[in-house]
């Protein structure tokens, strides 16, 4: 119950943000990936900044949606690389809001069948 | 010649830099790293490049305002003292408490330009000065209840120098010692005695610090990063910047330049985070300061002493004196690296 409230509180998510979580919710993933990830889910139609891509994921670290754990990749650098992964909580806010985007469109296509077709 | 991404990426190091200090140290390398590859991925000679970079620029304001605000509140609460003398490391707070003593430097200057403040009584001018020297001894003493942090270690080294220089003098003058043959005798006897006076001062320091447990840190965070010497050095070196303004009549705005290159070399050693760079930044700014004691002295002070003779060559006085305070500086701020460096044990990879 606790974390049904919880989810709830999350939501809607804001476009980014769905698509960041959509990004890392079959694997990790450093912040270049989800960055390309995010351009090529919404079809090119969000291009983050680094700085707009790294604020969103310090977010959903203090919000506990996201991880912070060790790459499999090495940097350039030679420093260890960071990945980004989904929590639990952090699937099931997603999963919530795809639930969420599932029933209003749902309800639109009741509604108006003949412009949702 | 370095490549336009080279350029773009150190403007990026820039923007870097504005965000808080925690943020950047968590993120810093990791965006940079992101931004390094986006510009890879760029087609060459486009202005693709430029796009990106202003891509960060253009939300930055807000990036940053959400930064700073998370970043307050999710600090963690700190109770007395800590509240105020333990900041993060590279913060704007570090460089203020860092400063301190540097903008006391520049303060005389400053009163000297309103005629109201010159004008006060002695007893007032006595009183104020003594309330900046308590001040900067109470911070100091502050900063060695808060274990050392980086920004007290300024006011030791200063605390460090005005005792062994002012001892000298003491000495010098009341035990009527031999040391006045010519300016440069003196100055180098004076300043040679003063360093090695100093430097087993440090020494002396540093290993009693690891017996103390109020100083362990210190000493532990000593040998895994000499350049914090040099850093005590640099505010001890401030008092030996002191003498090149002592006695120069209308010395005002020089002595306030010469405190903001002190500050900026400081500000330069607490934001950057490897050895060459906090080195570099604390030679520029005692360089500067010396070189503003020069021009100060050459412009201002109409002198009829002798110049003095070196290897069949005319030399001001002056600037044998000011080039031997600077290369004591100099030496203040690079040895402790050489000694201390060489001295630590080497860090297993």
């Amino acid at each position: 119950m606790e974390a049904a409230i919880k989810t709830e509180e999350f939501l809607p998510l804001r476009e980014p943000t769905f698509f960041i979580l959509l990004s890392i919710s079959n694997q990790k993933k450093h912040g270049y990936a989800i960055l390309q990830d995010t351009e090529s889910l919404s079809g090119g139609k969000i291009k983050l900044s680094n700085g707009t891509l790294y604020g969103a994921l310090t977010r959903l670290l203090d919000q506990g949606l996201i991880e912070r754990v060790p790459s499999d990749e090495p940097a350039a650098s030679g420093k260890p690389r960071k990945a980004y992964q989904l929590t639990r909580t952090g699937a099931s806010v997603l999963q919530a809001e795809i639930e969420r985007l599932e029933n209003l469109v749902r309800t639109a296509r009741r509604h108006l069948p003949e412009l949702t077709g | 010649m370095k490549s336009a991404a080279w350029h773009l990426t150190r403007c990026y190091d820039r923007i870097l830099q504005l965000y808080p200090s925690r943020f950047r140290l968590e993120f810093g390398d990791e965006m940079r790293t992101v931004f390094q590859l986006q510009l890879d991925s760029c087609p060459v000679s486009s202005w693709g490049a430029i796009r990106i970079l202003w891509g960060e620029l253009r939300p930055l304001p807000g990036l940053l305002l959400s930064a700073y605000w998370r970043e307050r509140r999710n600090s963690p609460m700190k109770t007395g003292l800590e509240c105020w003398f333990v900041q993060p490391e590279g913060s704007w707070k570090e460089l203020v408490l860092a400063g301190l003593p540097f903008l006391m430097f520049a303060l005389p200057g400053v009163f000297s330009l309103f005629p109201a403040i010159v004008n006060l009584p002695l007893r007032i001018g006595i009183t104020i000065i003594s309330l900046m020297a308590l001040t900067l001894i109470g911070v100091g003493i502050i900063g060695l209840f808060v274990r050392l942090p980086r920004w007290s270690l300024v006011y030791a080294g200063a605390f460090l120098t005005l005792c062994t220089l002012g001892g000298l003098a003491v000495i010098a003058n009341f035990g009527n010692l031999p040391i006045n043959w010519s300016a440069l005798t003196t100055t180098t006897i004076f300043l040679g005695i003063h360093l090695v006076l100093q430097f087993g001062l440090v020494a002396g320091i540093v290993s009693i610090s690891g017996k103390i447990p109020l100083t362990t840190d210190f000493h532990n965070q000593v040998k895994a990063d000499p350049s914090l010497i040099s850093l005590m050095m640099y505010g001890g070196t401030l008092m030996v910047m002191v003498a090149n303004f002592e006695d120069v009549a209308g010395v005002d705005w020089y002595l306030i330049a010469a405190a903001i290159a002190m500050l900026l070399g400081v500000w330069g050693y607490l934001r950057t985070d490897n050895l060459r760079g906090q080195l570099l930044a604390l030679m520029v700014g005692n360089t500067a300061a010396a070189a503003l004691g020069l021009a100060a002295n050459l412009i201002l002070v109409d002198t009829n002493t002798p110049p003095l003779i070196i290897g069949g060559i005319e030399v001001e006085r002056v600037i044998v004196f000011i080039a031997l305070t600077w290369l004591t500086s100099l030496v203040m701020i690079l040895l402790p690296v050489v000694v201390f460096s060489s001295r630590s044990e080497p860090v297993a990879t």
